[in-house]
């Protein structure tokens, strides 16, 4: 299967090979001994591979294939760069809301230069820019605001100042790569700061609320639009300023 | 066993003629204690019969039984990020806090960094893809036979010895 194709929550998914080999029996037992990755949206039941997602399904090289969907209830994964808000303080962490069913914790070392001496004072309400470090289905969400192999924060950390805005999480996933249009249409006339989190909130700095309230809405009706559309809006909002 | 007389009294496990013994012989505690044993022998017996005949075996008209697991292997990745990017990528990298016209200057130092390690990377992985094992590196150079600008090295011992002498004149 090469093409993208839509699918409904308990479709099969084709994951055998197509090489084209005239040898019936060996590509047979080739496909039953290679190991398929499969991204979210995905499960193997008896045997097949069917989608539990509605979306897009999408494979590379016959051995990974994932569903896009576009939702907007966050399900935490590891490794993945979060906006959380701060509401609880414990004796062993924060309490941070990052939209999934739990709240996730974010422990009191998890900073940079931290340590039992120096630990970081976060009032409640503040927001933060972190990363998922610990996401399955039988535990609480733990949090991060550095890089735990470098010691270094490199770029997380509390987020002051600023205005948190909610986004689905395909446009959130669009926004997060270095030529997502409507971010790079902005940024080519507006002095500002951009935080996303891929559980579909997007921090945004900038000098006054109004320029922060007009990258607000643009972001927002980007969801839709594709790399020139975005670039029209832009200007055309840009230009009513 | 001869006929007992009631009145006698042996120390002797029950026997069949113990029906002909008085019910104040049988009442007493020894007598009833060997008798309650063999009861319960009686019932353990019958109870793992019926145990042992409830026990069953599914037997199947073909000879090939259900596979109790499936042959490929999956594993799953649970986050959109490690999956490859559908639609081209081109130049692109993945950057989650950025800054436009220096707004953040820390942040524009982080993003810089960030871009040149993930560039580095790319290439680093597109230079894997594209490297020519050793065979078919051997195989292009000795198919194609305008690379060959000297001639073929001679074999023999003379002819060995004349071209290194001829190369040591010409150095």
């Amino acid at each position: 299967m090469a093409k993208p194709r839509v699918v409904l929550p308990g479709d099969i998914v084709d994951t055998h090979t197509h090489s084209g080999s005239d040898d019936e029996s060996t590509m047979d037992v080739d496909a039953e001994s290679r190991v398929l990755r499969l991204g979210p949206g995905l499960a193997q039941i008896n045997d097949s591979v069917r989608a539990t997602a509605a979306g897009i399904c999408h494979s590379k090289d016959e051995t990974q294939f994932w569903v896009t969907s576009n939702k907007r209830r966050y399900v935490a994964a590891e490794g993945e760069p979060v906006i959380g808000v701060v509401v609880a303080r414990h004796a062993e962490g924060y309490r941070v809301d990052i939209g999934s069913a739990h709240d996730a914790l974010l422990p009191l070392l998890a900073f940079e230069g931290a340590t039992k001496r120096n630990r970081p004072d976060l009032a409640l309400g503040t927001t933060v820019y972190a990363r998922v470090s610990v996401a399955n289905s039988l535990m609480d969400p733990e949090i991060e605001c550095y890089n735990a192999n470098t010691g270094k924060a490199e770029g997380y950390g509390e987020l002051s100042e600023g205005y948190a805005i909610k986004c689905s999480l395909g446009l959130a996933r669009r926004l997060f790569s270095s030529n997502a249009p409507v971010l790079v249409a902005l940024g080519a006339s507006v002095p500002m700061e951009i935080a996303v989190g891929l559980n579909g909130r997007v921090w945004i700095n900038t000098e006054t609320p109004a320029t922060t309230v007009l990258v607000a809405n643009a972001i927002k009706n980007s969801e839709f639009l594709d790399a020139k559309q975005c670039r029209q809006m832009v200007k055309e909002l840009l230009e009513k300023k | 066993m001869s006929e007992l007389k009631s009145s006698s009294k042996h120390a002797e496990g029950p026997t069949t003629e113990d029906r002909n013994l008085s019910s104040k012989l049988q009442s007493m505690k020894f007598m009833k204690r060997s008798a309650e044993q063999a009861k319960i022998n009686d019932e353990k017996k019958r109870e793992q019969k019926v145990i042992s005949e409830s026990h069953w075996r599914a037997t199947y008209a073909s000879s090939d039984m259900p596979r109790e697991k499936p042959k490929t292997r999956v594993v799953y990745e649970s986050s959109y990020l490690k999956m490859p990017k559908e639609g081209p990528s081109g130049d692109q990298v993945d950057i989650g806090r950025r800054s436009f016209k220096s707004f953040n200057k820390e942040t524009d130092k982080l993003n810089e960094e960030y871009e040149e390690r993930q560039r580095a990377e790319k290439l680093v992985e597109e230079g894997k893809k594209m490297a020519v094992d050793d065979q078919n590196m051997a195989k292009v150079l000795g198919s194609s036979k305008e690379s060959r600008t000297r001639p073929a090295p001679p074999t023999s011992l003379r002819e060995r010895n004349a071209e290194h002498k001829r190369r040591r004149q010409e150095k």
